[in-house]
């Protein structure tokens, strides 16, 4: 393939014959001769016929909490005869990804049959989904009058968010799964908690003879315990929000975290999880178990972004929900809750006989105003948010937790709805 | 920096106004100024601007009718102005990379480093050798092209060497080369 500059250089040798021809010069038309002398040396000499590249790019991992480093390494493999004199490899990356070690873009020669690695390292990633690539390697004569572009697509680097040890997670939702759990069903069965009493039926086992009631009542007694099970739980992330600041960046990512630790905690309780993100960057995770649930939604909240939708929360919610969930199971929903309109999603989703949690990081008020005005506007908008969070505590557990208090202590804390959620 | 006396000191003042010292001033200086701030467009500029004036020069030559350069000279200067200015691009592409790792004195970086002195050493004793070559090929190549004439009296002999040289440089382009499989 030609380059931009043989073009040129063409182009000037045209031009050079024409004044030749017009000014009847031959001195002029003499000048080609450098140039036709230089596009066949190169080409016999430069650049070789057949250029055969192999490209790797290994990102080591792929997938970090970004406590650790992560390194990019690209490996270019010359599996022609000739040596490649000038070969370019460039790395495109996002504008917030620099390497610590390395560069990501280079000139290098590669000898016949020969490989190079270039290698970048990152350390401490922010939280983020970071698309790598794609590799370009340019193979091109030393002139630059031909070129070779070969190709990688690009491969993505998740930071995902690191989920905290968290506990106080006290779910009593009106619908369990068949699978045992932690949950307590209100039905006997399996369990470690005492239920009821009831009277012996053969076949029983003599360890669960309650001795004191057989005593009492002339006949075998047997305790009965309760059940635990797991239930559904769908968390949904609201990431609806324009107005953060990137002071209030903070309080973004401790929603995030919250969404990561709460995922955690209900994974490794056994039950089945889900995860909604609604903003800018929309996702859904169907719910389900195990580790690698909990990884593809550590993946997904990767790519979280605070940013405006188009559709209310509150009615995406209570779609997926309902196409989602069995009927009765839990939704947690992380929310700053400064949009009004999710009380109404809420209530409805509580209508239809699902136990809502509601997470709200809250953010600190600011100590100093730059005017009176100022001051008043955040007073308004203070209340109104009050207001949003009287409105949905008195349907759903509503826990506020701002930055720096352990998300764990909150859960404890929590008060329960007024209206009791019975199986 | 040489260059641009040479060339402008032979091309005649009343192409360029009678302005030949203050061209070469203005050239000279956005020449330096192109290659000591990195400035690869400035650089290029100035390449551009001299072979411009190499050819503008001639032109000017058979429209006033002054006495032809000697041709060799003619020939090298040529030659000399763009091979020198493949080679300045070499060492600007070379600073500018270096740049970024220059900062960094890691293992990594160091690495990269080698292999970059390893490319503009290799580039430039190419691009040295290319060039010696093709301006030895082209010197040889002058008296057949001295033997040959161009005339507008005779235009079927003019316009088949006309065709003949473009067939010969569009083959020495294409040679070896087939279009790019992807």
């Amino acid at each position: 393939m030609f380059t931009r500059k043989a073009v040129g250089y063409f182009f000037l040798a045209s031009i050079l014959l024409l004044l030749a021809v017009v000014l009847e010069d031959w001195q002029i038309a003499i000048l080609v001769l450098p140039l036709a002398s230089l596009f066949f040396l190169t080409n016999v000499f430069g650049f070789p016929e057949n250029v055969s590249l192999r490209l790797d790019q290994r990102i080591i991992p792929a997938e970090t909490f970004g406590d650790e480093e992560v390194r990019v390494v690209a490996e270019v493999q010359n599996r022609g005869e000739a040596i490649l004199g000038s070969v370019e490899i460039e790395e495109n990356l996002p504008t917030e990804l620099v390497p610590d070690k390395g560069a990501s873009h280079t000139f290098i020669s590669i000898p016949a049959e020969k490989s190079v690695d270039i290698t970048m390292q990152f350390k401490g990633l922010p939280r983020g989904r970071y698309p790598i690539g794609p590799l370009r390697v340019i193979v091109r004569d030393s002139f630059s009058l031909y070129l070779s572009e070969h190709r990688l697509e690009r491969e993505i680097l998740a930071v995902m968010p690191m989920p905290d040890k968290i506990r106080g997670t006290d779910l009593r939702p009106r619908h369990v799964g068949p699978w045992a759990g932690i949950i307590p069903s209100r039905v006997s069965g399996v369990g470690t908690e005492f239920f009821s009493l009831r009277q012996y039926v053969p076949g029983d086992d003599l360890k669960r003879v309650n001795w004191k009631a057989t005593a009492h009542n002339n006949h075998l007694i047997v305790n009965e315990m309760e059940s635990e099970r797991v239930t559904d739980v769908l968390i949904v992330l609201d990431t609806d929000v324009t107005f953060y600041e990137p002071s209030e960046r903070e309080l973004f990512e401790e929603g995030v975290r919250a969404a990561a630790s709460m995922t955690s905690l209900l994974l490794h309780q056994g039950n089945r999880v889900g995860l909604f993100l609604q903003g800018e960057e929309r996702g859904i995770v169907s719910p389900g178990f195990g580790k690698r649930q909990e990884k593809r939604i550590l993946y997904k909240l990767a790519a979280a972004k605070p940013g405006g939708s188009i559709i209310p929360t509150g009615y995406v919610m209570n779609l997926l929900a309902r196409s989602l969930l069995p009927a009765r199971a839990v939704i947690v929903i992380i929310s700053p809750l400064l949009d009004s309109s999710i009380t109404g999603g809420i209530r409805h989703l509580v209508a239809a006989g699902y136990s809502v949690i509601a997470l709200a990081p809250t953010a600190v008020s600011p100590e100093t105003y730059s005017s009176e005005a100022e001051r008043v506007a955040f007073g308004i908008s203070s209340l109104e948010h009050q207001n949003v969070l009287l409105a949905v505590e008195k349907v759903c557990t509503l826990i506020q937790w701002s930055a720096g208090v352990q998300l764990s202590k909150r859960l404890k804390e929590a008060r329960r709805t007024r209206r009791p959620i019975r199986a | 920096m040489f260059l641009v006396p040479l060339i402008l000191l032979i091309t005649p003042s009343r192409a360029i106004l009678g302005m030949n010292l203050p061209v070469i001033g203005v050239l000279t200086i956005s020449g330096l100024a192109g290659n000591f701030a990195g400035k690869r467009p400035i650089s290029l500029l100035t390449s551009i601007s001299l072979l411009f004036i190499l050819v503008w020069g001639k032109v000017a030559q058979d429209l006033l009718r002054t006495g032809p350069p000697d041709t060799a000279a003619f020939l090298i200067e040529f030659g000399m102005t763009i091979f020198l200015m493949e080679a300045n691009l070499v060492v600007l592409t070379f600073y500018k990379t270096n740049d970024d790792l220059k900062r960094k004195d890691d293992e990594l970086s160091m690495i990269l480093h080698q292999g970059l002195i390893n490319w503009v050493r290799n580039q430039l004793s190419l691009q040295g050798m290319i060039a010696i070559g093709s301006l030895g090929l082209s010197l040889v190549l002058l008296p057949i092209a001295g033997l040959t004439s161009i005339s507008t009296t005779e235009l079927p002999l003019t316009g088949g060497l006309l065709l003949v040289a473009i067939i010969a440089l569009l083959f020495l382009v294409t040679y070896r080369r087939e279009p790019e499989r992807r």
